[in-house]
């Protein structure tokens, strides 16, 4: 315990070969930090230029539009509400068999987890990810994303192109 | 024998609740307080200190906006490790009804004006821990205003520094001057 | 007449920068030296394991990466995904296995990247926690293309993996660990041969070996007690069996062991990377699994070592489509327990340093 208690003393170096350790430590440190200074830069300055989102970044849901039918693929089987595990999705439909006509269709993204279970469920691919991440708001009820908003959220082209593009 | 300093209340000396009118009815008043007002705010916007609290995985991807590649010390934004000296508070992660008593004394303790900036899902309404749960706060914004959410699980850093854009936006709109002026004209005449 | 002097109550955290999370410590100092440490936890008790049995076991993949350390996601899902595959018996293919391995040694790379910055930090080297998030930040775009997530990726499934690796990405994790190799001496340049860093780690917060069995620590604390013991290689998953690595132990058991051991084990986990790379086979990577899976009645307990030591999972099924019981053995909390006998006696500067080299996660503490 009590030589647990003085744990900084030294007795074996003495002082002066102590200083000079240091300075050589400092010396090679500040070396290597110097050498850091030439190379590439890392830094993205964001809102100018912006990184390449990986096609299968998690990012927003979306229901994209199918242009044959001018309206999403959702067939209405609610395996995308069954699975979350947030439970964040709500459907709601009218009608019966081939007639049946989506309502609702409510995602609170202030819930959800991203975790791409209901991506991977649908048979359809009507729900999908959107490369797309830029979503802050004042209110938060504007994170309730409802239909319509989902349709607008699907992307007509990528949204992250380049890995260093220069807004204009 | 020496005559005792009077005292007079701070009301009398400046009248501040008369101050405004004042203000406003002198030629041109008013647009010169409102550009003072967009200097000062300019100011403030560029520099925002936000407190370093992380709870959760939110707060590792807030070291991530801090570090290298996202750099937020580009636009002003450092992080300080008391709240005396911070504008803005990052609640990153799940809020256990344990820590937000805290929390909430973290946000008194921070001074005017004061922003929050809710990071994640957990932050903003429980996410993931909203259902089947004892122990997790249903949203940071039963205990402190919330100004900007910021959703993600966890968010890019891109995406907090997105929100940290849209605080700035907040703050160059503010009538910072006008409310302080009215709020201390308020207490001058409550006291 | 004796000078007398009082105890000090000295309370640390739960906003402390460098609590590494919502942990309060109450400290009880006499002068400048640590008479007690009491850690408070439960600031971040998010009742996971309540909720896991509220949730199908596909759900419950979505739910480990956040309830417990989440620091290294991976290795929570591996914990996870291993105790139903063994309960049901059910056959991972080869390919699957190779990349669960790759995987999760990549996640303790970035995991023990995260510990270095920090701990840099603690001990007031910035600069290794900028580089450390420079190297972690190519780790994290590899994660992305594979998996689509940065920190939580939910890419493990019951029976493989979600999908196949990308196009180009085997090229890009070779050119990674490269890259790694080429950095690492550049820690050795920063810290390892750093007078000042010596001077706070050095012979500062021993764990003897017998205390360490004792207080149940595992993983890099036990390690550089002297325990070699590795779930790798103790209870071999996946393709640990079948690929080269030694487990590095140190016998001082101070910080600076610590600190060492998890700087080899980075070097040893791009060697894993390297032979499962090299040995990658093709074929399927996921078995036919149901959405709603029904786990036969039974228990089971799987291990495995996360980047922060030993980490378990048991679990009871009662043959519903959800579990009926999961205990998850934490390393952190128990580490954690180490923490008082690690600090007394120590000033109170030391405190920190002690506090991270221990690398706790408050998440994987309280659960």
């Amino acid at each position: 315990m009590s030589a647990q208690m003085m744990p900084h003393s030294d007795g074996r170096r003495s002082r002066m070969v102590r200083i000079v350790a240091g300075m050589v430590g400092l010396v090679v440190g500040l070396k290597s930090t110097l050498r850091a200074m030439f190379e590439p830069k890392v830094t993205v300055s964001y809102p100018l230029q912006k990184l390449n989102v990986s096609p299968r970044w998690h990012g927003l849901l979306a229901l994209p539009i199918d242009p044959e039918t001018d309206n999403d693929k959702c067939i209405i089987c609610f395996q995308c509400e069954r699975v979350c595990p947030d439970r964040c999705i709500h459907i709601e439909a009218t009608g019966k068999a081939k007639d049946r006509l989506l309502t609702r269709f409510d995602i609170e993204m202030d819930k959800c987890c991203y975790c791409g279970l209901c991506v991977e469920v649908c048979p359809t691919e009507a729900i999908v990810f959107v490369p797309h991440y830029e979503a802050s708001t004042y209110n938060r009820a504007n994170l309730l994303y409802d239909l319509d908003d989902l349709h607008r959220a699907a992307p007509k082209e990528p949204i992250a192109t380049g890995v260093v593009k220069v807004r204009q | 024998m020496p005559t005792e300093p009077q005292y007079v209340p701070r009301s009398q000396v400046l009248p501040l609740d008369k101050a405004l009118e004042v203000i406003d009815a002198l030629p041109g008043g008013g647009v010169i307080l409102t550009k003072v007002e967009e200097v000062l705010n300019w100011g403030r916007a560029a520099s925002i200190w936000p407190l370093t609290f992380g709870l959760a995985c939110c707060a590792i991807e807030m070291m991530q906006a801090y570090a290298t590649r996202f750099d937020m010390d580009r636009m002003g934004i450092i992080p300080r490790a008391t709240p005396r000296q911070a504008d803005c508070i990052i609640v990153a992660g799940r809020a256990t009804i344990k820590i937000a008593p805290i929390v909430r004394r973290l946000w008194e303790q921070m001074p005017e004006p004061k922003y929050v900036i809710s990071m994640g899902s957990c932050a903003t309404c429980g996410g993931p821990f909203y259902y089947d749960n004892y122990s997790i706060l249903k949203g940071i914004d039963q205990v402190i205003p919330v100004d900007v959410y910021v959703p993600g699980c966890p968010p890019r850093p891109e995406a907090l520094i997105e929100g940290f854009l849209k605080l700035q936006d907040k703050i160059k709109k503010e009538p910072f001057l006008r409310r302080r002026i009215a709020r201390a004209a308020a207490a001058a005449t409550q006291a | 007449m004796a000078l007398r002097t009082e105890e000090l109550m000295l309370n640390m955290g739960p906003q402390h920068p460098s609590t590494h999370g919502v942990l309060r410590m109450v400290v009880t100092l006499d002068g400048e030296n640590v008479v007690d440490v009491q850690p408070d936890i439960g600031y971040l008790h998010s009742s996971v394991e309540k909720m896991m049995e509220n949730r199908t076991y596909l759900q419950n993949i979505a739910l480990v990466d956040r309830g417990m350390d989440y620091l290294s996601a991976m290795a929570n899902e591996e914990v996870w995904v291993l105790a139903c595959e063994r309960l049901g018996k059910i056959e991972v293919p080869e390919r699957a296995r190779y990349i669960r391995t790759i995987m999760l040694e990549l996640q303790r790379i970035s995991s023990h990247l995260i510990w270095l910055g920090t701990f840099g930090i603690d001990l007031g080297a910035f600069t290794a926690f900028l580089w450390a998030m420079r190297e972690r930040e190519r780790i994290m775009d590899l994660f992305e293309s594979a998996t689509g997530g940065r920190l939580h990726h939910v890419y493990f499934r019951i029976g493989g993996v979600f999908e196949d690796l990308p196009e180009g990405w085997t090229d890009r994790c070779e050119e990674f660990c490269d890259y790694f190799l080429d950095r690492l001496p550049e820690y050795d340049e920063l810290l390892t041969g750093n007078p000042i860093f010596l001077a706070r780690t050095q012979g500062v917060g021993v764990l003897p070996l017998d205390t360490a069995i004792a207080m149940g620590a595992s993983g890099p604390v036990a390690r550089a007690s002297g325990l070699a013991y590795d779930v790798r290689k103790a209870h071999p998953y996946e393709v640990y069996e079948r690929v080269e690595f030694d487990i590095p132990v140190r016998s001082e058991g101070d910080c600076y062991a610590r600190y060492l051991v998890r700087l080899e084990e980075m070097r040893q986990s791009v060697r894993i990377i390297r032979q499962c790379l090299e040995r990658l086979p093709a074929g399927e990577i996921r078995s036919k699994v149901a959405v709603t899976l029904r786990l036969p009645k039974g228990e089971v307990y799987a291990r495995t070592e996360s980047p922060r030591g030993d980490l378990g999972i048991y679990l009871v099924s009662d043959g519903a489509d959800r579990p009926y019981r999961v205990k998850i053995r934490a390393p952190a909390f128990s580490n954690l327990y180490a923490l008082t006998e690690m600090m007394r006696g120590w000033k109170v500067a030391d405190v920190i340093a002690i506090l991270g080299s221990i690398d706790i996660v408050l998440s994987d503490v309280d659960r």
